[in-house]
């Protein structure tokens, strides 16, 4: 009986075998990062799009198929997609895939993570995540480290395609330095300027860039403003040298809108994932990002 | 040890940060194009900078102690802490109001007129080791406390095939398989309350399940348990197990809907006398359309048909619900459920019930819940009742199940 059955399950796996290395991200801008190392010798598809908010994903029947067939699963940690991700990997069955495993990229690890709570968290603070902020690709330089990551991995489990990994990481990375300091000439000015942003998403830019985040449209992470709370906002920011309100095209507009009208300060919609209009890899992500804030400026 | 690695990685980050042009703080002269030697140091400063990482938390907080008399814990958990289990507590509590005070068993559902402590849910939960991982949820009412689920799954099997073993929820149907806190209404359905039991058909056994490799979701489950379930199932002898199945269909007919079609069975032996079968077939189906982060519409249904053998031979009872959620804003649910029994009607009288809901969830680890109530049993008066539901959810950020 029992060889019966796993002749049966061994008939079927032919099916499944690709050529490439199957490459499933949880995120639009790792699947580009992957791309970018991974070149011909990897398929990669992203589990969200672009325009939607990373926190609140539906574990869908089709996320576990593409789960069951993937090589290697790249997730951002810091627990960002932990209301949906860890159900559907264990539904995928996918032994190679399983946390501790070289199937698992784990982005967070070896980044320069903000925001990590130095005292005990509770929910008070609202949906405090307590590893820090999980938002970390913001930041190119912890885009570079990403993009070792992956290589690790991928040559891991692909050791015959290690150059071919080890080589596009480099000019992954030389074009990234040499974008970082086109970057850096770009938002030179920006040092102290303030705005205002609807989710602690910005953390990351507004460390590199000086960016001064003086408050936030959300009272707490994940908490959506009440209209008594956007007025409390009008009162604190009028008059005050902001130069933008800035905020994700999910989130809700209306009290933004509104925030802005009252104010006078300008409501610029900016990317954070790839894939959002005319974004398509990770250089277009800050340029268009850096060019979205920079025409407030 | 410790201190050896903590330098280590100071070490890489230094590195790092000297060898990464344009990021160091003398602005004034952009670095020119870095050689494709400094780009490699870069490289293997951060590969250097991973392998730390493995072994050390990022950014740690300053070791922070509490005392207790002698004792001296640190407040931030490390080492052989950072394996506790996942701990989250699930608390749920009603305020009904019912015309005609309820009957019989309910389970979980408000029972009277008044305050009613649903269910307070325990869980602990944690990958065991490479091949295991457990979910054991203790379930506490006003009476005592049950065992809700235990059971472990297998991680590492052959690709697609799973074992889970243990007490639990079977997969008969969707309503069965969701805890209290995942109902979409404040108490389950008529169907699964008549058929299934008013706690749900939970057996101590196991499953085997197999994802069948094709493009799409296609899902098979088959359960062999003890089949104590005293509603449908519980015949006395040692011998009258309980043989269940599953098969999940789901796919995307487009980037925001999912479709998922499932059928079940269960075969079993009935209380009502020796060797008496009962067999129940079910069938359901789920539509969500999520256009959006925060906007969703979900239309799901069930139908389910018993055939229990008893003193007065075969019966043959059926029975459906079907309901709609409708998430019109971030944190607020309205929803509209139909119930009906007798479909055919046997042993279960004809029944008709409608519930309109509306849910406000502050956060995520709260839910306010207003339901209004009109339930009709052939030949008997109608019932009106009225519910407002608590529920709290303490410790790590729970999945939401699909």
């Amino acid at each position: 009986m029992k060889k019966l059955l796993l002749s049966f399950v061994f008939s079927l796996l032919p099916l499944i075998a690709s050529a490439k290395i199957n490459v499933v991200a949880t995120l639009p801008v790792f699947a580009s990062i992957a791309r970018e190392v991974g070149g011909d010798r990897v398929e990669v598809t992203s589990l969200a799009r672009g325009d939607q908010d990373p926190h609140f994903l539906d574990a869908k029947p089709s996320f576990v198929v593409k789960l069951s067939q993937a090589d290697l699963l790249i997730h951002g940690g810091l627990e960002l997609e932990i209301g949906w991700l860890p159900p559907i990997v264990v539904q995928a069955r996918n032994p190679k895939i399983n946390n501790g495993t070289a199937g698992n990229v784990d982005l967070s690890v070896g980044l320069n993570i903000l925001e990590v709570p130095q005292t005990p968290v509770n929910r008070s603070m609202g949906d405090v995540h307590p590893r820090g902020n999980p938002h970390a690709w913001l930041d190119p330089n912890n885009a570079k480290v990403m993009a070792v990551n992956i290589v690790q991995h991928l040559s891991e489990i692909d050791p015959s395609g290690k150059d071919v990994y080890n080589d596009r990481l480099k000019s992954f990375i030389t074009k990234l330095n040499g974008k970082i300091a086109e970057w850096h000439k770009e938002t030179e000015g920006w040092k102290g300027k303030q705005v205002v942003t609807y989710h602690k998403s910005l953390s990351y830019v507004a460390g590199w860039t000086g960016l001064d985040v003086v408050a936030n449209v959300e009272p707490k992470p994940g908490i959506p403003p009440s209209s008594r709370y956007v007025d409390e906002l009008i009162d604190k920011t009028k008059g005050q040298p902001v130069k933008a309100i800035l905020m994700e095209t999910f989130y809700p507009t209306k009290l933004p809108r509104y925030l802005s009208q009252k104010t006078g300060i300008p409501l610029v919609m900016i990317p954070t994932d790839v894939g959002e209009e005319g974004v398509s890899d990770y250089f277009g992500l800050i340029d268009a990002l850096v060019g979205k804030i920079g025409s407030a400026m | 040890m410790k201190k050896t690695a903590w330098c280590a990685s100071l070490l890489g980050t230094c590195l790092l940060l000297a060898a990464s042009p344009g990021w160091t703080k003398s602005k004034k002269s952009p670095p020119a194009e870095p050689a494709s030697s400094d780009v490699q140091s870069e490289i293997d400063a951060i590969s250097g900078r991973l392998k730390d990482s493995s072994r050390v938390p990022q950014n740690p907080a300053p070791q922070e102690t509490r005392s207790v008399g002698i004792f001296k814990y640190p407040v931030n958990p490390t080492g052989f802490q950072r394996l506790l289990p996942d701990i989250s507590l699930i608390g749920t509590f009603a305020g009904a109001y019912f015309s005609q005070e309820p009957a019989g068993e309910t389970g979980v559902d408000p029972s009277r007129t008044g305050f009613n402590l649903q269910e307070i849910e325990l869980a602990f939960q944690s990958v065991i080791d490479p091949y295991f991982r457990a979910d054991v949820m203790l379930a506490f009412g006003e009476e005592g406390v049950e065992l809700e689920e235990g059971y472990f799954t297998t991680l590492g099997l052959v690709k697609g095939l799973q074992i889970r073993g243990g007490k639990m929820r079977l997969p008969f149907g969707r309503q069965n398989q969701k805890h209290t806190e995942n109902w979409d209404f404040v108490d389950n359905t008529l169907v699964n309350k008549a058929f299934l039991g008013p706690d749900g058909l939970k057996e101590l056994g196991i499953e085997i399940s197999y994802l069948i490799p094709v493009p799409f979701f296609l899902q098979l489950q088959g359960t062999f348990s003890n089949g104590d379930g005293d509603t449908s199932f519980g015949g006395t002898r040692v011998k009258d197990f309980l043989y269940q199945g599953r098969v999940t269909m789901s796919f995307d007919p487009s980037v925001n809907t999912s479709l998922l079609f499932g059928g079940s069975a269960a075969f079993g032996f009935n209380a009502s006398g020796l060797g008496n079968q009962t067999m129940i077939y079910g069938g359901d189906f789920l539509f969500k359309w999520k256009p959006k982060s925060y906007r969703s519409v979900v239309w799901q249904s069930e139908y389910l048909f018993r055939q229990f053998d008893d003193a007065a031979g075969n019966q043959n009872d059926g029975g459906l619900y079907s309901y709609i959620d409708w998430q019109f804003l971030k944190r607020w649910h309205a929803g509209i459920r139909y119930d009906q029994m007798g479909l055919p009607e046997a042993i279960v009288p004809k029944e008709y019930r409608l519930s309109p809901a509306i849910t406000f969830n502050p956060t995520e680890f709260t839910r306010i819940r207003a339901q209004y109530e009109y339930d009709k049993v052939a030949n008997l008066d109608s019932v009106h009742a009225a519910f407002l539901q608590f529920e709290f959810s303490m410790g790590p950020h729970g999945a939401h199940p699909f």
